[in-house]
Order: structure tokens, then C-alpha cells, then sequence
């Protein structure tokens, strides 16, 4: 079931595209990964999806209510990440965090405990005293407090360190596992292929392309050669030669590839699958190309 | 409650100081007036009055009879440039009201709540209102206290004469801000509110100067509210129908308009 829905969304500001036409949707119980450029569109859409601009053309809609009217019932499940965090200054955490809570119906205190444990939050501090880091955690913990089934994050590891980056996606994947669905805008490769199991390419206002990463993983191998005869295969796409190896992509199958390898008999050789950061250049070159 | 609350307490502070400045000024002000009781005092304001023309006195809220061993009198002269300091700090807060969220980038994270920009609009004006009334019975207080102080005015004399000067600046008070929320939402950062906030009420009160100087341009009167609360009029003719017309019209214009442009409008973030 689709959760999140964006149809043909078109958003100009002034003679500026913010976006052209993005249309992908994002079914219930995933974490999808929304990847661009800077100035690619990406933004633009989860600020249309929270309700802070409006689109021009197109619709959005999560779990089946529309963006535009429905968005005070919306938000009462939805949890927002900005990318730059932006709260109160001289507020201190524990007081953020309670008004935070004030805006939601039931108790929340034991589960604002617990998140400010998992992240290590200083709730002592004034706001304007933290690092941005620490920020980004009060910012995680006001939008996951109140267990929100839609979790939408624009650049949610800017700023944070590699342990609380992992128990951030520990508990997306624990808040996943339970039914949450969560759309993810970055631009960081890696953490998109390691979490996400569909991510869609955005590039000057346009969706390239939707793509299942398990599947697109399975499409191309990357094959690096050391030595080996001249003659290479026609399903070998020669990518680039450094320091003596010679760098293919191919799409043939496991058995194939052992077969063209054999007829080049190289002095040695590594297959892996294609990497998500080679499959995002790919994409985007031969877009360029067009 | 919540944004209430939230905008209650982010204003709390500028708004205590202003009072407590106001209020110092409202007392230093009056603690003046036993001097210019004296007979001395008062040929040398009537000495200086006389060579005045008359046109620029009227403009500036006094005439060649002016007695100012009348208290009513004293502070109603004193109270018109103390009222200029009051609307712009009310005005300030209302020009900053929507933008200043807009420019501190909080914004994004109130309206990720679960709150309509109706809940934001409303809550904000209502905490608005709540601390205009609060200031302005501030200085009531301080100001009767004062006249309890420096005058033989008995309490129920000082609270009837207060009440008819900072009722009607009151009233003053919400028509500004009607238009100060109204370029809340026209502006595009609040580093624009200063300049707005002071060509709105210097600009109002230099159109009155002008409606009294200039006898083609009298009509300019009804756009300059701080004529509308001058204390020698106030106590003769109190506010004017076409006064409580304009006013009440500007209020639901403004309040109004600023209620539309803001559900339709793109946040700036």
C-alpha cells in the first residue's frame, strides 16, 4: 500500500524550477531514499509534502489525505527532520523537548527518556549552546517522540557521528520493522545503499529514475582486471585502465562473466556488484549525455 | 494553547522591558509636575507659547491657553510623545509576529507540528493582544499611582482619566497592529520590521501634523491615529464615531487580509 503519493509535482519559484515533474510514490513498512544534487528538487518536495510551500501543479498525499488540506491531521503522525535544525536559541533541551510533547495527545515522557538516552542528548543546555550535531539529535528526538507512522528526513546524518549515525538507522530500522514508513533524502551513497531498499534520482526539478536497489545491484557487476589479453568480449564495457588494471562494467550473469574472464585469462582479477555511488554516476552521465 | 504558550514566553522578556521603560519614563514624566505648578514655570511656557503660530501648537497638541499646572493637561502634552514610544514597540511586535519565525527558521519546525497556519495565525494574535493589554495596564496603573503621587486627584478621578487616555491608546494600539501583522506576512524577512514599524507610525503621525499645518489636507486626519488619542480632545470629545469606523475597519481589513495571505502564502525557509 502506498503511503506516501506525489503525482507530476511542479513547483516554481519565481522563474526558478523548484521542481519540474516528480511523480513516485513510497509503500508502507520502507525506507526510501530520495537522492539528488544540490539545488535538484529534493527539498522542495518534502517541504511541499509538510505543508510549508505550495505546488503550482500535481499532488501529494500521505496515507491517502492531501498535502494541502489535510495537513494539521497529517502531521499528527508525521515526524520531520529538517536539514538545518532551527529551534528556539535560548531555550533549554528538556523545555524544547516537553513543549515538543505538548503538541501531541498522551503521556510522552518515558518514550522522550528514552530517545534522549539512545542519542546521548544534553538536555540541560540552552539550544544556541549545542554543537549541530547535538541539534540534529534534538531534532530527531522531537520528530520520532511521539511515534509518528511516516518518518521524513532531509540530510538526517548532517553533523553526526558515525555512532549515533548508526543508532539513528538502528532505530529507523526498528520503527520500520513495526510498520513506520521512511522517506529519506540525503546525499550520502552509502548510507542510501546500505538502509534503503528503493531510492528515486532526482536531477533539475525531474525524477531519472525509481530504482529497486536490490534488483539494480543484481543488473551490473564491476569487473577489474590485472593483466590479460587485449581482445575483451562485446558485453564488456571498458570504464577506465589505472595503473595496470582495467576496470569493466558488464551486465552479463555469474556464469558468463567466469566464461568472458577465461577467454581474456587474466593475471588476476576482483567481480563485485555495482556500487550505488557508480550506479548514481552512471544515471546522471548519461542523463548528461541526452 | 501550545504556540500561545510558546509565543508568550519567547516575548516575555522584551516585552517586561519595555514596560519597566515605559513605566520609568511614565514616572520621570510626572514626578515633574509639582515644578511646573509653580507661577514662575508657568509664565515662562505661557511667555513661550505666545510666539508660537497657532497652527503648529494645535499640531502639536497645545494651544496659547494651555495650562500646564493642570495635571490632565501636563501629561496629556508629555503622554503624546510617550505614546509614539508605545506604538512602536507594539508595532514592532506585530510587524515581527509571523516573519521573525519565517527568518529564525523555527517556523519549519512549529508547522511540522500538528497545527494549522489558522491555529499559528490565532494563537499568535491572541498572545499578541494578551501582552498589549497587559503593558498597557501596566502603565494605567503606574500612571494612576503617579497622579495619586503629584496631584490632589482623588483615586476614583485618576482611574476614570487614566482609563479614558490609555483605553483610547489601546484602541490605537490594536489598529496598528492590525496593519503590523498585515506586513507580517507582505515582508520578506524580519530584518525589515524596523523600517516598517517606523514609517508606520511616524508616517501616520506626520500626516496628522500635516492635516492641522496644511487646512486642504485636514482629511489626512482620520489616517493618523495618534491624533485620535490627544488628550485635550480625548477629554472633551473622547473617540469619534468616524474614529471607531475607521479604526474597527482597519482592524478587520487588516486582521483579515493578513489571515488570507498567510494560509496561501510559501513559507520562507
Amino acid at each position: 500500500m502506498a503511503i506516501i503519493e506525489i503525482q507530476n509535482l511542479q513547483k516554481c519559484y519565481g522563474k526558478n524550477v523548484g521542481t519540474r515533474d516528480v511523480t513516485f510514490s513510497v509503500e508502507q513498512g520502507e525506507i526510501f531514499g530520495f537522492v539528488g544534487p544540490n539545488g535538484a528538487g529534493k527539498s522542495t518536495t518534502l517541504k511541499v509534502l509538510m505543508g510549508f510551500i505550495f505546488a503550482q501543479g500535481g499532488s501529494a498525499s500521505i496515507c491517502g489525505q492531501d498535502v494541502v488540506k489535510h495537513t494539521k491531521e497529517i502531521k499528527a503522525f508525521t515526524g520531520y527532520v529538517p536539514s538545518d535544525v532551527r529551534l528556539y536559541p535560548g531555550m533549554r533541551v528538556a523545555e524544547l523537548l516537553k513543549r515538543n510533547a505538548g503538541f501531541y495527545d498522551g503521556n510522552l515522557a518515558a518514550e522522550t527518556e528514552r530517545l534522549c538516552a539512545l542519542f546521548e542528548i544534553d538536555t540541560s543546555k540552552r539550544f544556541h549552546e549545542l554543537s549541530t550535531g547535538n541539534k540534529k539529535k534534538v531534532s530527531i528526538a522531537c520528530a520520532l517522540m511521539p511515534g509518528p507512522k511516516v518518518i521524513i528526513l532531509d540530510e538526517p546524518t548532517n553533523g553526526l557521528d558515525p555512532v549515533m549515525q548508526k543508532a539513528l538507522f538502528a532505530e529507523l530500522e526498528r520503527r520500520r520493522a513495526a510498520g513506520a514508513t521512511v522517506l529519506l533524502s540525503s546525499h550520502n551513497l552509502a548510507e542510501v545503499e546500505e538502509y534503503c531498499t528503493r531510492v528515486a534520482f532526482i536531477k533539475d526539478g525531474s525524477i531519472l529514475a525509481v530504482t529497486d536497489l536490490r534488483q539494480a545491484a543484481a543488473q551490473h557487476k564491476i569487473i577489474t582486471l590485472t593483466g590479460g589479453s587485449a581482445e575483451v568480449p562485446e558485453d564488456l564495457e571498458l570504464l577506465r585502465e589505472e595503473g595496470g588494471k582495467r576496470v569493466f562494467r558488464t551486465a552479463l550473469a555469474g556464469g558468463e562473466v567466469l566464461r568472458a574472464l577465461s577467454a581474456m585469462v587474466p593475471e588476476d582479477f576482483t567481480v563485485e556488484n555495482e556500487s550505488m555511488e557508480a550506479y548514481f554516476w552512471n544515471l546522471y552521465e548519461l542523463e548528461d549525455a541526452q | 494553547m501550545n504556540i500561545f504558550l510558546l509565543e508568550v514566553r519567547n516575548l516575555r522578556r522584551s516585552a517586561l522591558t519595555g514596560a519597566l521603560s515605559i513605566s520609568g519614563v511614565i514616572i520621570v514624566l510626572l514626578a515633574f509636575f509639582p515644578a511646573m505648578q509653580s507661577e514662575s514655570m508657568q509664565a515662562l511656557a505661557g511667555a513661550k507659547l505666545e510666539g508660537i503660530d497657532e497652527a503648529v501648537l494645535q499640531a502639536v497638541g497645545l494651544s496659547v491657553m494651555f495650562d500646564f499646572s493642570v495635571i490632565t493637561n501636563f501629561f496629556g502634552y508629555a503622554i503624546q510623545y510617550v505614546t509614539l514610544a508605545i506604538m512602536v514597540l507594539i508595532v514592532q511586535r506585530a510587524v515581527a509576529l509571523l516573519i521573525k519565525e519565517e527568518t529564525d527558521g523555527t517556523i519549519e519546525y512549529l508547522c511540522a507540528k500538528p497545527v494549522s497556519r489558522d491555529d499559528i495565525m490565532l494563537q499568535k494574535l491572541l498572545a499578541h493582544l494578551v501582552l498589549v493589554v497587559c503593558t498597557m495596564a501596566v502603565y494605567a496603573v503606574v500612571t494612576v499611582a503617579s497622579y495619586l503621587a503629584v496631584s490632589d486627584f482623588t483615586f476614583s478621578q485618576a482611574v476614570k482619566e487614566v482609563s479614558i487616555i490609555f483605553g483610547a491608546m489601546l484602541f490605537v494600539a490594536l489598529v496598528f497592529s492590525a496593519i503590523g501583522v498585515l506586513a507580517s506576512t507582505l515582508i520578506k524577512s524580519s530584518r525589515g520590521v524596523a523600517g516598517v514599524t517606523v514609517g508606520l507610525v511616524f508616517g501616520t503621525f506626520v500626516l496628522g501634523i500635516l492635516s492641522v499645518v496644511i487646512p486642504k489636507l485636514d482629511f489626512l486626519l482620520w489616517l493618523s491615529p495618534m491624533d485620535w488619542v490627544k488628550t485635550e480632545k480625548l477629554m472633551s470629545e473622547g473617540i469619534l464615531v468616524q474614529e471607531w469606523i475607521v479604526g474597527f475597519a482597519v482592524i478587520v481589513c487588516g486582521i483579515g487580509a493578513a489571515w488570507l495571505r498567510y494560509r496561501k502564502k510559501d513559507l520562507l525557509i
